[in-house]
């Protein structure tokens, strides 16, 4: 977590030092999309290098997904509730 | 883009499970999952660091986006209380299956250290999905539903693995409230897990 903390911070530091660089922002720009999709196919392999996960799926699928689905619904609707909440108080 | 992220994670698994992806690639994926997100995060502390009012707008005129934690907690709960009632799971595995808010290798680990390896991988199946819904979901709710509902779904990956996705598509602002939500829920991981499971 305190490394997470600590990348975002350099990054911070980065932009006051080097804010208006133009050479940077096009490197950002340009290369931050492909990092997304390196993280994310790199977080794939590390999911899907576990042997058993199709037996996992195939015993426990239906109740990690209802668990999932259920959980990201009642997130979003509690949260855009409670945000319209305090919208009509302010 | 959302299809292309999409597709990136599901290329990793299937690549993964078919065995045509080399030993070496295989062995340090955790490795090279952490170094790519160190790089990401350093991105998006770089686009919060030129946006310099952006902390000040979140702590002022922005404040009520500081209940997206609250939100989020309450919401996943009340998810989880909801989904024992259409599988096996009673309420409080239910329960503490949510409660892992996405991070699906803590609270896995620690329902299988608990002596519920079952569960464990439910936990573990569940947080993994509930990443993926939200690598397709964030984009989607950001445009219709506003950034800061957009970080809802991402639950304790908010500070991590979906928080450049959040930047990108729901802006700095967005990001902001995105790192202090994977925070918060972060901590209740491990707090939240073994309780609801009356451990």
């Amino acid at each position: 977590m305190l490394a997470y903390v600590a990348c975002l911070l350099a990054g911070v530091g980065l932009a006051l030092l080097w804010g208006e660089s133009r050479r940077l922002r096009n490197v950002q720009e340009r290369f931050f999309p492909l990092t997304v999709l390196v993280l994310l196919f790199f977080m794939g392999v590390g999911i899907g290098r576990d042997p058993e996960l199709g037996s996992k799926i195939a015993r426990f699928g239906w109740n990690a997904a209802a668990v999932s689905v259920f959980s990201v619904a009642g997130s979003v609707l509690a949260v855009a509730a409670l945000l319209g909440v305090f919208r009509r108080g302010r | 883009m959302t299809a292309l992220m999409v597709a990136a994670v599901v290329a990793g698994v299937l690549l993964a499970q078919a065995g045509w992806l080399p030993e070496a690639v295989l062995a340090h994926a955790g490795s090279a999952t952490r170094w790519t997100l160190y790089l990401l995060l350093l991105w998006v502390g770089y686009d919060i660091g030129r946006d310099r009012t952006a902390v000040l707008r979140v702590f002022t005129a922005e404040r009520r986006a500081l209940l997206v934690p609250a939100g989020t907690v309450a919401g996943t709960l009340a998810g989880g209380l909801a989904a024992s009632w259409v599988t096996d799971l009673g309420t409080r595995q239910a329960l503490a299956v949510s409660a892992g808010f996405g991070w699906y290798s803590l609270s896995a680990v620690i329902l299988t250290d608990a002596g519920y390896p079952d569960l464990g991988s439910v936990a573990f199946l569940s947080n993994v999905l509930r990443e993926l819904l939200s690598i397709g979901l964030i984009p989607v709710l950001a445009r219709r539903a506003g950034p800061y509902v957009a970080v809802a779904p991402g639950g304790a990956t908010t500070m991590d693995t979906t928080l450049p996705i959040i930047e990108r598509w729901a802006g700095d602002k967005a990001a902001l409230v995105g790192f202090l939500n994977g925070f918060v829920l972060s901590a209740l991981v491990p707090v939240l897990v073994p309780l609801l499971l009356g451990g």
